[in-house]
């Protein structure tokens, strides 16, 4: 016995417009960040354009928080007051597809990743915790990432919305580039252990799912109704059940994939997969599905034993033709998705793949892929500076320049920048 | 006339891709066909797309097909375990995934999403024991345990490709009900009654007015009022399987009693409400009235079937018990359908398991002795055609 379910992609006018007026898209053009009108170049050895094309010596032309131009050394004539870097290597300014970073404030003012007052929280934003003054958003744009799509950690059933956000600029606002993006939920066991200490419901791997799949089922009926009260909760997981929004599902063992393609497959969700340390038992569920997979460091997605080591599954991913990314997840602290990418490289992912799978991979997947991932004429200035190749253990970041501006440089750097 | 080294050798070396997996032939074996065929002698057993395809004698061998020569040996349909909580204890941490202590009512939890199906105790501790189908049901904590599933006891990747029947009933536990549980179990029946009922005058008034809310808590409630959910309960002493019984009468439901250790007591009422006994793990009860039970029930028509109540490789004894049962006094051939035929009828499903006929699952267990002598191993585990367990192939003693 069951009502028949409408399909979700069948939303009727009304419903679109009453989530369109709440999903905040907001213009890429860097205009509201008071960019400087005045030229940058930057100066590599070697510009990796995208991951399969590398340019010499060359000089890359910014102005209005765009690339303007790439050209070789020998044919670029910088001004004399313009304003230069230089470095060794070159890259696009790096994706983490799905981090906490901004709402962490682990230093200044506690924890703001995870409400821990019930385990079903659609209505929760990622946008209203947002810092940009946040410790992790920091550690992050010091190692090249420009760009996060953020959001509440993997503690409860539903944890809340997504939002995507450049790691610098003036006020969440103006970093602010879509919110919502998705709506996190977790099949891991962390739901369990956020309440199953306290003996509160989900204890069980079982009333996780029924908690997400009666929060879908009241989504729908809510989506369906005329006359429904306003639930911020409910519009929310609408706009997942409509595909305006992704259902970003955190799984580690390959039990808990298959939960995510199942509950995935009952609600027709537009699915992203998280954590995912045992992607490699079911490739080819995976592939049979298209799921794109955001692979995240083994800190933070608890594989089953037996397993091959989780930087290991990258090259695995890639080798079957499944789209992923690399992000660093729930990580709160440690590592950085700098550091995370070589140890898959390490574990034997091709340094095109890698840098792909920070770049142009998780550009696609965020719907930004003709604004950035690449370093390439038209393309939002998001410059990473590095003193040497990106996937070696000893390279450091030198500066990274954010829609143009010069975001972050290590000490020392700024004294080069007029050297004429 | 033992061989099982160098049969054992043949069967590793030849087992076939994955397609010709389906496909395999026993020869000249004891057949237990658990049907009216009763037991063929010098019997063959052809599976072909994993399925049953050929019972009899002198079966030719289809070209391609793995044959097992079966001189000597014993065969069986793969056992049925109607009690079991395999694949949902966690291996490494984190607790269980069966008992859910957040609420007392659970229906509308599934067990289904709790299961492992990687589970490292299916091979050494079901198919060891040539167990290939599982009823898996969430724990008895909690009055109300969640949706019941039937799966094949082979690891794969997913816990769906190992279904046989989803969902097939709710778990109840009498023990979490004495006194004034009783009294809030009946108030959730009928929250569960008024809520079909609330469904169905919407249905049937053309779908106007106010949609109700589905509600996957009293959803499970009405199915089990309804009858389409079986209702598999914990009740252990007599009191325990009263309560069920007066909830059978005043509900309508289709019910199983699980462990019954005092069924002894009740024998007469529980065969006339025509309940079925999911009886055991007979091993945790050895007063002498408990290892004569299950007898005393089969001998008073109630149809019994035997359980381990196992999440580990306790699982893998469950033909032992039907060994100590047949001992304390039920008719051996009921023993062995205490394991097979009974439990796929209580459970709904001998069109497809728990006899080998033609068009049933290829689910086959080879012993190398009679099943009801305590010497007795099982050689090789075959699940839809596939030889999923060979004795000596490292997982087993």
């Amino acid at each position: 016995m069951s009502i028949a379910p409408v399909s979700s992609r069948a939303r009727d006018a009304t419903r679109r417009l009453r989530t369109a007026a709440v999903c905040v898209v907001l213009p890429l053009t860097p205009a509201a960040a008071g960019v400087e009108a005045q030229s940058l170049y930057v100066e590599a050895a070697r510009v990796h354009v995208s991951p399969d094309r590398t340019l010499g010596h060359s000089i890359i032309q910014v102005r209005d928080g765009r690339i303007v131009g790439i050209g070789s050394a020998a044919s670029t004539t910088i001004p004399a007051d313009a304003r230069r870097l230089t470095a060794e290597v070159v890259i696009a300014g790096l994706i983490d597809a799905r981090t906490t970073a901004g709402l962490s404030s682990v230093i200044e003012a506690g924890d703001d990743t995870d409400d821990r007052g019930g385990p079903v929280r659609p209505e929760l934003r990622a946008e209203d915790g947002f810092d940009l003054r946040d410790a992790l958003l920091a550690t992050a744009l010091r190692s090249g990432v420009t760009l996060v799509q953020t959001g509440p950690g993997d503690a409860n059933s539903i944890g809340g919305q997504t939002a995507i956000v450049h790691t610098a600029g003036e006020t969440v606002a103006d970093a602010l580039v879509r919110s919502p993006s998705g709506v996190v939920f977790s099949l891991t066991e962390d739901a369990k252990t956020t309440y199953g200490a306290r003996n509160r419901l989900p204890t069980t791997r079982m009333a996780n799912v029924a908690l997400i799949r009666q929060a879908l089922i009241d989504a729908e009926r809510h989506a369906r109704s005329e006359d429904a009260t306003p639930d911020a909760g409910r519009e929310a997981l609408g706009r997942v059940l409509s595909g305006e929004t992704k259902a970003i599902i955190a799984a580690a063992r390959a039990d808990e994939i298959a939960t995510a393609l199942r509950i995935a497959r009952e609600f027709d969700l537009p699915l992203v997969l998280t954590g995912a340390a045992d992607a490699y038992a079911v490739l080819d569920l995976l592939d049979g599905a298209g799921v794109p997979v955001l692979l995240s460091p083994p800190a933070v997605t608890r594989a089953a034993s037996g397993g091959p080591p989780v930087a290991g599954v990258a090259s695995r991913l890639h080798a079957r033709g499944i789209r992923f990314a690399l992000v660093t997840g729930d990580l709160r602290e440690g590592a950085t998705l700098l550091d995370w990418v070589r140890e898959t490289v390490r574990h034997g992912l091709s340094e095109s793949a890698a840098l792909a799978a920070i770049t142009t991979a998780p550009a696609a997947l965020l719907g930004m892929g003709d604004r950035k991932g690449t370093v390439e004429t038209g393309r939002d200035a998001d410059l990473v500076l590095l003193d040497g190749e990106p996937f070696e253990a000893g390279t450091r970041v030198r500066a990274v320049i954010a829609r143009g501006r010069v975001a972050w440089q290590a000490a020392g750097l700024a004294a080069e920048t007029r050297r004429d | 006339m033992r061989r099982p080294a160098i049969l054992l050798a043949v069967a590793l070396v030849t087992l076939p891709d994955s397609a010709a997996a389906q496909d395999v032939l026993v020869r000249g074996a004891r057949v237990y066909t658990m049907t009216d065929a009763g037991v063929i002698e010098n019997g063959d057993v052809l599976v072909r797309d994993g399925r049953i395809a050929q019972v009899g004698a002198s079966i030719g061998a289809p070209a391609g097909v793995q044959v097992l020569e079966g001189s000597g040996w014993y065969v069986m349909p793969g056992l049925i375990d109607c009690h079991s909580h395999m694949t949902t204890q966690l291996e490494r941490g984190g607790g269980s995934d069966r008992h859910e202590r957040g609420q007392r009512v659970n229906t509308g939890l599934r067990i289904l999403d709790s299961v492992n199906p990687r589970y490292g105790w299916l091979v050494p501790g079901a198919l060891a024991g040539g167990v290939t189908t599982l009823h898996v049901m969430p724990g008895s904590n909690a009055s109300f345990g969640g949706r019941t599933v039937l799966i094949k006891s082979v690891p794969r990747a997913t816990a769906d490709e190992m279904v046989v029947r989803h969902p097939l009933g709710m778990k109840m536990s009498m023990a979490a009900t004495r006194g004034t549980g009783v009294a809030e179990m009946r108030e959730w029946f009928t929250k569960g009654a008024e809520y079909a009922d609330r469904l169905r005058r919407w249905e049937e008034g053309g779908r106007r007015g106010t949609e109700p809310r589905r509600d996957l808590q009293l959803e499970g409630l009405a199915d089990q009022v309804s009858g389409t959910l079986q209702t598999h309960t914990h009740a252990q002493t007599a009191i325990e399987m009263q309560y069920a019984l007066r909830m059978k009468r005043e509900f309508g439901l289709n019910l199983v009693l699980h462990h019954a250790f005092d069924g002894w007591k009740i024998a007469d009422d529980i065969a006339a409400a025509d309940v079925p006994v999911c009886y055991g793990p007979i091993v945790h009860s050895f007063a002498n009235e408990n290892l004569r039970t299950a007898g005393v029930l089969a001998s008073k028509g109630v149809k019994v079937s035997l359980n381990m109540d196992s999440a580990s490789d306790f699982q893998k004894h469950l033909l032992h018990a039907v060994q100590i049962t047949v001992r304390y006094g039920m008719d051996p051939m009921e023993g062995l359908r205490s394991v097979t035929r009974n439990p796929a009828e209580m459970l709904g499903v001998a069109d497809r398991l728990g006899a080998i006929a033609p068009g049933l699952d290829g689910d086959l267990v080879i012993l190398d002795g009679d099943p009801l002598s305590t010497f007795t191993n099982v050689l090789y585990t075959i699940v839809d055609g596939e030889v999923v367990y060979a004795r000596g192939n490292g997982a087993v003693n």
